[in-house]
């Protein structure tokens, strides 16, 4: 058995804690200088993240393995109630998808007559949550598809209610999602109703329109959609709802905050959709 | 002079094994990689930063400022934070409790509470300063309930460590 003392020499000799404390106080600085402004250690994070990432996927086994164990012990009668209204869905979205089918046939029909390029269909990649950042700044989570599945970074991410985030970086195993959440995450909307279009932000706790003129309509309860300007998002995919409408004359533009769709604090499984550079 | 050749006594702390430092040490940081739920993310303590503050109180001569600091920059890369964000803030926890160490290492558990908690106070007081000069802003207040979560974690987490502490039997040679 090693004997350690656990109380440090009486005369000690060395650098004082101080000064050790110092010293990495300017290598810290010197780390995040290098990370912040010069994205210098970015092969260091992806070389740390796949050896991370297996750890996280082992933890991941029994947590999971957990849910299916509750999830076998649901009773009955939920399971009869949650069926008859999946049925229900299913036969709503079943005539949904032929209108769509039928809507879509023609609208390809009238591209091909009006000479436009038809409009590329979306490749998406299922994906899971495996880790959510505990940094309380940046809205952050990760993926466990990376750039060995095809993942690139600017891909939107959604999940079945709406507008999650976009792939920000990816690493072979894993990619991060910037929320739309975060302050530096902004997103062009439309507002669905009246085809307005406006751009949403981050604002670290939710989203909001901004630079809005008074005199725009809309009204709370809109919902916005991806407007795909700017071609990072896809058009069409479901982001917020507004909640309530800032307009007093004092502002130069109205403040409308927002309700984002997508419940990323409730779902495992998201959806990656690629948004390809289109060729111009 | 025989009480002192053969001492008394049911046992003697005789430290911990180096084994159990490191393990303890990795379970911290593997219970910080556990899937939070994200709505319950800011009641979750940092296991890492506990384990690593029990072991500058009973270790001081093994884990100190620098080792500190490494397990700050390894939290930095799980968490996706800025490197060297978490690295400063580790070492400066531990620097302020290397001032309070021979007093923290003889109080019993509930009396090391508070001090932990201001060290844990100081670690999230450092980090929000480094990520505001690093740009970063969001309401940080709730996130200030770790440090209550964090402090009845020690609790525990003291009991369980100090079971692992290797025992020399009182008649050892």
């Amino acid at each position: 058995m090693a004997e350690h003392h656990s109380n440090p020499a009486l005369f000690p000799h060395g650098l004082t804690p101080g000064a050790r404390l110092v010293i990495y106080l300017l290598a810290s600085i010197l780390l995040l200088t290098l990370d912040a402004r010069y994205h210098g250690l970015f092969w260091l994070r992806a070389a740390a993240n796949s050896l991370i990432y297996p750890l996280q996927a082992i933890e991941q086994i029994p947590v999971s393995a957990f849910g299916n164990m509750s999830a076998f012990f649901v009773k009955q009668g939920t399971l009869l109630t949650e069926n008859r209204q999946l049925r229900r869905q299913a036969v709503r979205w079943q005539l949904e998808s032929q209108q769509l089918r039928s809507l879509s046939a023609e609208n390809h029909h009238l591209r091909a007559l009006l000479d436009l390029r038809s409009k590329s269909g979306l490749t998406s990649h299922a994906a899971e949550i495996v880790g959510i950042s505990r940094n309380p700044y940046q809205a952050l989570i990760s993926l466990d598809r990376g750039s060995l599945s095809g993942i690139q970074p600017g891909s939107a991410v959604i999940d079945e209610t709406g507008l999650v985030g976009q792939i920000t970086s990816t690493y072979p195993l894993t990619s991060t999602v910037t929320l739309i959440t975060d302050k530096d995450q902004s997103v062009p909307v439309r507002v669905q109703r009246t085809g307005q279009n406006a751009i949403m932000f981050g604002t670290g706790q939710g989203v909001e329109l901004r630079y809005l003129p008074h005199s725009t309509d809309i009204r709370p309860g809109d919902l916005l959609v991806t407007s795909g300007l700017g071609g990072v998002f896809p058009a069409g995919l479901d982001v917020a709802r507004i909640t309530s409408i800032d307009n007093r004359s004092a502002r130069a533009f109205d403040i409308v905050s927002c309700q984002p769709l997508a419940a990323i604090d409730r779902e495992q499984q998201v959806l990656i959709v690629d948004t390809h550079p289109q060729p111009r | 002079m025989k009480q002192f050749a053969h001492p008394q006594g049911p046992t003697i702390h005789a430290g911990h094994s180096l084994r159990i430092l490191a393990g303890s040490l990795l379970a911290g940081w593997l219970l910080n990689l556990l899937p939070w739920r994200i709505d319950l993310l800011w009641l979750r303590p940092d296991f890492l930063l506990l384990a690593t503050l029990y072991w500058a109180i009973y270790q001081p001569t093994r884990i100190g400022v620098g080792s500190a600091w490494w397990l700050g920059l390894l939290t930095d890369f799980s968490d996706g934070a800025h490197i060297g964000q978490h690295a400063i803030s580790y070492a400066l926890a531990v620097y302020a409790l290397t001032l309070f160490q021979r007093r923290l290492y003889n109080f019993p558990p509930w009396q090391q509470a508070l001090p932990v908690m201001a060290f844990l106070l100081l670690e999230q007081v450092s980090n929000i300063l480094i990520a505001t000069f690093m740009g970063d802003s969001r309401d940080v207040l709730p996130w200030m309930a770790s440090l209550v979560t964090g402090t009845l974690v020690w609790f525990p987490w003291w009991g369980i460590m100090h079971r692992l502490q290797v025992r020399m039997p009182p008649n050892a040679p």
